[in-house]
């Protein structure tokens, strides 16, 4: 569609800095004026994703929700980066190289925490995509990254989920809340981690599909495990975690997570986790110690999905061995597959868009789940490595293959 | 000794049916090197449709006196039918112009099989439908060990069909064809025979065969629900996997163990404890042979 292409070149030429920009304006406008517009919309309160719900549920607010939408974003956002886009070459040569990642980050953050921070459906939605966002990228460390397949990620997920919670309603004390959480978290992301080495160690002689048996059984071997632990509530579950995960944490561990991972794959241990993918024989032929190597790439994975187990505890409060099934691993290789393989940007945005699509299209009930694999299967029918396979937004790619390939944003 | 026996032929019966559906898998993978994760599904919706295909017949048999063999008989081509025109339409649709990209039709299988559950919760509903009983069901005792008509019929009608496999993958052109092609992709067409039929005949017996295990279960555990397929799904693909995917009478062997290994694990610990059990017994088998008990290691050349 040329009139498509002809709006995206449009939107393209103003860089993405002048859009955080622009969203973070349209944030504080709805945060001051958003109540009062939809009051006098007609609308039942300020529509939380973006009013998308609130028209499956009645037809008849469409103008309202797109009065608002317009008003709100698009037009904002639209104003405010065209208007900022002169002044962005200028403000990005100013910001010494060193800290212009942690500009980029501490800008998104303030973007989010503004749009989300005084809205409990939302900050809901965001601490979810934080955890969503984490195992989408860990898992794509093994899917993607490393070639291998695996569907047990929800198992890991489990242990550091349970080994946080536990220490932080049992043994930390309750008033330090925020300050030993952290700990609680990495201590579940280093028992997850361990457990890995269950996928690990198998992993140096079954290869392939049958690998991929050994991390369902892992996934099994781990629920079951924790339905038989009565002292752990068994198949009742376990409860009694404080609302620790909010915005600030789910966002830092997710930009942690994406930046670790990214690094960890340009590194040399991590090329050799791409050339395992690539042709393991070879690989070791080349000097490549092929077993250290996946005992690294599994545990590094699995130590990041039991952190995102330990944020998913505190932020639904209540946790039960089935949560950590196979139907949750299957959702974090949706959103790994549609995103994009061996792609942090595709992890990224396979998180935030199946996040989002589930919340959104929850008033479709059991329609949601039709038509969500339909648009997967259909995505993959027009792109078979998912949105950003083996791609990466230029503000993740290195530098010097940026400037001697070209920039692999898109 | 009468309870081992007794726990034989239960294993038996679980065993069969997981292999009539592990055949499927392995069939597919031999064809096509992919898991078909859609597998389990497809038995659901043969049990599905062997439901209503049974309700309707079973009425019409009441009013004008057709014998039980033949209600079973057509209940089971019904649903052989219906499951070979969805897995067939699914092939087409999400699999095959996915065909060079392995790990992308992995995923697009997963997507088709949450899609059939979900289809069948719009469709029936989340109830758990009983299942008719087509054959009157009697026990016999045989020594102490009690076996029921329907027991004998399942590991009747999965021998039948185990053997009208092994004769149609031996004896005919076409499964000549399909050993071909799980030998050497390439050359095959080569030959002049065309890869897209045998993927298709490939499909239909599969789902033909998990059809048949959709009926034979919903006799056997006698409740019918969208999501019945998922662990049996899972359970018959680590028999495939277990047997050496790709080999089908490894799928066969494989399926039998796992249902020895589930019922006799059921029997010596606690029944809570089944899954772990033989999720570590599998695991132990994979770890001495890493590619399944008939499966041969590709050698692989740099």
């Amino acid at each position: 569609m040329p009139q498509l292409d002809k709006l995206r070149s449009h939107l393209a030429a103003v860089p993405a800095l002048a859009y955080l920009f622009g969203f973070l304006v349209s944030s504080t406008i709805e945060l001051i004026a958003g109540d009062s517009l939809a009051t006098l919309l007609g609308l039942p309160g300020m529509p939380s994703l973006f009013g998308i719900t609130l028209v499956q549920r009645e037809l008849l607010m469409l103008p309202s929700v797109f009065a608002y939408d317009v008003l709100i974003y698009v037009l904002p956002i639209y104003v405010v980066a065209r208007l900022c886009a002169p002044f962005i070459p200028k403000l990005t040569s100013r910001i010494p190289e060193r800290f212009s990642a942690p500009f980029y980050v501490l800008l998104a953050f303030l973007v989010v925490q503004l749009w989300g921070g005084h809205h409990e459906y939302r900050s809901l939605v965001l601490s979810l995509m934080g955890v969503n966002i984490v195992l989408a990228a860990s898992l794509n460390l093994i899917n993607g990254y490393m070639g291998e397949f695996s569907v047990g990620h929800a198992g890991f997920m489990g242990v550091g989920a349970y080994v946080a919670s536990i220490l932080t309603v049992w043994v930390f004390p309750r008033s330090l809340g925020h300050l030993t959480f952290p700990l609680a978290l990495l201590a579940g992301g280093a028992c997850a981690g361990l457990a890995g080495l269950l996928v690990a160690i198998p992993s140096f002689k079954i290869r392939g599909d049958y690998l991929a048996i050994i991390t369902l059984a892992v996934n099994y071997i781990i629920k079951n495990g924790i339905e038989n632990i009565e002292r752990i509530g068994g198949s009742r579950g376990f409860m009694g975690m404080a609302k620790l995960t909010n915005i600030p944490w789910a966002f830092v561990w997710s930009a942690l997570t994406v930046w670790l991972i990214r690094n960890f794959v340009l590194s040399p241990r991590g090329r050799a986790v791409v050339a395992i993918r690539e042709d393991e024989i070879a690989a070791e032929t080349m000097t490549v110690n092929t077993r250290y190597t996946k005992i690294v790439a599994f545990c590094l994975s699995s130590f990041f999905a039991g952190i995102a187990g330990g944020l998913f505890a505190h932020v639904l409060l209540y946790i039960n061995p089935s949560t950590f099934s196979l139907l949750k691993s299957t959702e974090v290789l949706v959103m790994v597959y549609l995103g994009g393989m061996a792609s942090m940007s595709g992890s990224l945005i396979g998180a935030v868009t199946f996040t989002l699509l589930l919340e959104m299209l929850r008033p479709l009930e059991v329609w949601k789940w039709v038509l969500i694999p339909m648009l997967l299967v259909a995505m993959l029918l027009r792109r078979h490595a998912g949105l950003m396979g083996f791609r990466e937004f230029s503000f993740l790619s290195p530098r010097e293959e940026a400037k001697s390939y070209g920039s692999a944003s898109d | 000794m009468a309870y081992f026996l007794q726990q034989l032929i239960n294993a038996i019966q679980l065993g069969s049916i997981y292999a009539l559906i592990a055949l499927g898998y392995t069939m597919v993978y031999g064809v096509l090197r992919f898991i078909n994760f859609a597998h389990g599904d497809i038995f659901m919706v043969g049990a599905l449709l062997a439901y209503f295909a049974a309700g309707f017949l079973l009425r019409l048999a009441s009013r004008m006196a057709i014998p039980a063999v033949l209600v079973f008989m057509g209940t089971m081509l019904f649903s052989m039918a219906g499951t070979t025109l969805i897995a067939l339409l699914i092939e087409k649709v999400a699999y095959r112009p996915l065909r060079q990209y392995r790990l992308s039709v992995v995923i697009t299988a997963l997507g088709m099989g949450v899609l059939l559950e979900h289809m069948a919760l719009v469709i029936v509903g989340p109830w758990r439908l009983s299942f008719p009983a087509l054959v009157a069901s009697r026990v016999y005792k045989v020594a102490g060990v009690s076996i029921s008509t329907i027991q004998l019929l399942i590991i009747f009608v999965s021998i039948v069909l185990m053997v009208i496999l092994e004769l149609i993958v031996q004896k005919t052109k076409q499964g000549m064809a399909m050993r071909a092609i799980s030998y050497d992709r390439e050359t095959l067409p080569l030959m002049g025979v065309s890869v897209n039929q045998i993927v298709s005949l490939t499909f239909s017996v599969s789902s033909c065969l998990a059809a048949a295990g959709g009926l034979l279960y919903g006799h056997a555990y006698p409740i019918v629900e969208p999501y019945m397929g998922i662990m049996v799904g899972w359970k018959s693909f680590i028999s495939a996997v277990v047997g050496g995917i790709g080999s089908i009478r490894g799928a066969m062997l494989g399926g039998f163990i796992l249902g020895f290994v589930e019922i006799g694990a059921g029997a010596v610990f606690p029944s809570r404890m089944r899954d772990l059990i033989s999720f570590v017994v599998l695991m132990s088998v994979l770890l001495v042979r890493p590619t399944g008990i008939f499966g041969v290691a590709r050698r692989q050349k740099v």
